[in-house]
């Protein structure tokens, strides 16, 4: 019987990690890491880990005239500084993830992204499909216009934002006049005029490190500016601009006001049954 | 008394983890509650850095456990008879093999690894590489969504993903025949025994295998997520673009951003569909959906920690030199 620091420390990351992803999904931080669709695959990786780490832990002390330990010997002598950067890099996520606090995306990030105020604009007019200017719309599509159509005001929330504002960039002149009523952060892009701002949300499709903004144009009277980071709910009316020869839609914002970060920031992309593998 | 004790030993152990791990996570509770002041981007950076990991950890998993499972019950007699001799013949089977397994692009690394390991001819081993992250179901699906149900992105990618593939693995083939595999004290070849062990013994030792793998993966996978997060917190990538109308300089831009992004093959085309009004014409776009799945920061660092040096750097100049080429010729 020899015990090996090797195969303890080992023992001892996984069972951290499965800790730390089972404290995630009890607090409900989880959230602010991945798609709620994910937490599934993230569950089952817990598991996983705890199951290894109850395989690992029984190596600990095993003996080494073991089969599979011919090579363990070697391994035991190679223990040195190298090895110690090793396992503190593979703790680093563990640690760095317990002491702080997961932080939501802010306009700063998105402005990092460069992300402008169109989520998948006009994509048909990308010059080498060489198709005719209206694409035929899905029969899903149609549906949507429809249900928006029908909406006085169109209510933008976050389970329809992204399925909305994708019907409603590629489609703005239906729209046009429409009272239209949603929550978003503020920001400012640097081609746009003085009045007027993106209003957006991130649209987590795996985890925050994939996000893109989803923003829509918005014109405010003169005059009106925002600290960093504000969120406003806003009703305004859906009107057409043209944007380095794109249409958009530009909201022109009739009543807003500031208000405090939703709890649950993040948008996600519609449900389908294609889009997923589970 | 000290016999007792020993019989009991792996039990106390397991007892004396839990504590510690216990206390770090009691303590740490008790920590969490004190604001510390730390800017608001650093606390972003690491929400970045360890939702990367969070996302790739199932991937990394799979991919251990199937890398262990080879380890344990394919000999390299099977890979012998099963890899036709003709690399062409090879390559080709493998790029299909790929497409029929569906794995993102870090996963895949420690299974391509083992498999050269066993025998499988290094050529063989890049076509299962590279078409495997990029050409399954859920990457179509999700491209097909992402480009406003257009299915035209998502069959371009595919199709200019296999011929990618094949070429990089042909011209791979020129060069490297075996070998390759960055060698590991836990790449001892199976004993006979094992081969008439039980089928629960076996089974152990596969899992032990994967354990080794999973800390032998996951060093490099947190490095990448390390640089990838930073890129992704503190450049702005958003000044790299819109700066040029030129096809040749877009497609670079869109090919490097893919590259310093790392995001997994299944969720980039989300972010792909975000950068369209950007470009007059759809080959950037595309450059960014095959050459992302392919090459990453994130994977470049476990693939350094797979196989030598010199066969990286090949590779990696090969898969840009041809995505850029094809890209360009096709679209």
């Amino acid at each position: 019987m020899n015990f090996s620091i090797q195969h303890a420390i080992k023992a001892l990351l996984l069972l951290g990690f499965t800790a730390f992803l089972f404290k995630l999904h009890y607090s409900g931080e989880i959230l602010k890491y991945v798609n709620p669709k994910f937490i599934i695959f993230t569950q089952i990786a817990s598991i996983i880990l705890l199951v290894m780490f109850f395989i690992q832990v029984k190596r600990v002390w095993e003996n080494s005239d073991n089969i599979d330990c011919a090579y363990h010997e070697q391994h035991e002598k190679q223990f040195s500084f190298g090895q110690l950067f090793v396992y503190l890099l593979v703790s680093l996520p563990l640690i760095t993830g317990l002491l702080l606090a997961p932080k939501e995306l802010d306009a700063n990030f998105a402005e990092k992204r460069g992300i402008l105020f169109q989520s998948k604009g006009n994509e048909k007019e990308s010059g080498d499909c060489g198709q005719g200017e209206e694409p035929p719309r899905t029969a899903l599509q149609e549906e949507l216009i429809e249900k928006m159509l029908a909406e006085s005001p169109i209510v933008m929330s976050k389970e329809n934002f992204s399925s909305y504002s994708d019907v409603l960039f590629q489609n703005p002149e239906i729209f046009k006049n429409k009272q239209i009523f949603l929550e978003g952060f503020i920001l400012k892009g640097e081609q746009l005029k003085e009045n007027e701002y993106v209003v957006g949300r991130f649209l987590i499709t795996h985890c925050v490190a994939d996000a893109t903004v989803i923003g829509i144009l918005s014109e405010f009277k003169d005059g009106v500016t925002f600290p960093d980071n504000s969120w406003v709910k806003l009703l305004g009316t859906v009107n057409v601009a043209n944007h380095n020869d794109k249409k958009l839609p530009l909201i022109k914002v009739t009543h807003w006001k500031l208000t405090e970060k939703p709890e649950e920031p993040y948008v996600y992309p519609p449900q389908k049954k294609k889009s997923k593998a589970n | 008394m000290l016999k007792r004790a020993e019989s009991y030993l792996t039990e106390i152990t397991a007892t004396v983890i839990f504590f510690i791990i216990g206390y770090l996570f009691y303590m740490s509770l008790k920590m969490s509650g004190k604001t510390l002041l730390i800017p608001d981007s650093i606390l972003i950076y690491n929400t970045v850095f360890v939702s990367i990991l969070i996302e790739a950890l199932p991937f990394v998993l799979i991919g251990v456990f199937v890398s262990g499972a080879i380890q344990v019950f394919i000999t390299e007699d099977h890979i012998r008879r099963l890899i036709p001799k003709n690399p062409f013949l090879a390559v080709t089977s493998s790029c299909v093999i790929g497409v029929m397994f569906p794995a993102c692009e870090c996963g895949i690394v420690p299974i391509v690894r083992r498999l050269v390991a066993k025998g499988v001819p290094i050529y063989a081993g890049v076509g299962f590489l590279l078409t495997s992250p990029l050409i399954n179901p859920v990457v179509i699906g999700s491209t097909y969504m992402a480009f406003g149900n257009d299915g035209k992105i998502a069959l371009l990618r595919m199709l200019i993903g296999f011929i990618v593939a094949m070429i990089v693995a042909i011209v791979i083939s020129f060069f490297f025949k075996h070998g390759q595999v960055r060698k590991k004290v836990t790449d001892i070849p199976v004993s006979k025994e094992m081969n008439r062990a039980p089928l629960t013994n076996r089974i152990k030792e596969a899992c032990r295998h994967s354990i080794d793998e999973f800390f032998g993966v996951a060093k490099f996978l947190v490095m990448g997520a390390l640089l990838a997060a930073f890129v992704q917190t503190y450049v702005s990538t958003g000044s790299l673009l819109g700066i040029t109308e030129d096809l040749v300089t877009s497609t670079l831009i869109m090919m490097g951003l893919a590259y310093v992004l790392s995001l997994c093959s299944e969720a980039d085309a989300f972010i792909a569909a975000s950068f369209r009004h950007l470009f007059p014409t759809t080959t950037p776009i595309l450059a960014f959906l095959v050459y992302g799945p392919m090459l990453d920061l994130k994977n470049t660092f476990m693939l350094m920690g797979a196989f030598k040096f010199r066969f990286v750097i090949t590779l990696m100049f090969l898969i840009t030199v041809t995505v850029f080429a094809i890209v360009l010729l096709i679209a």
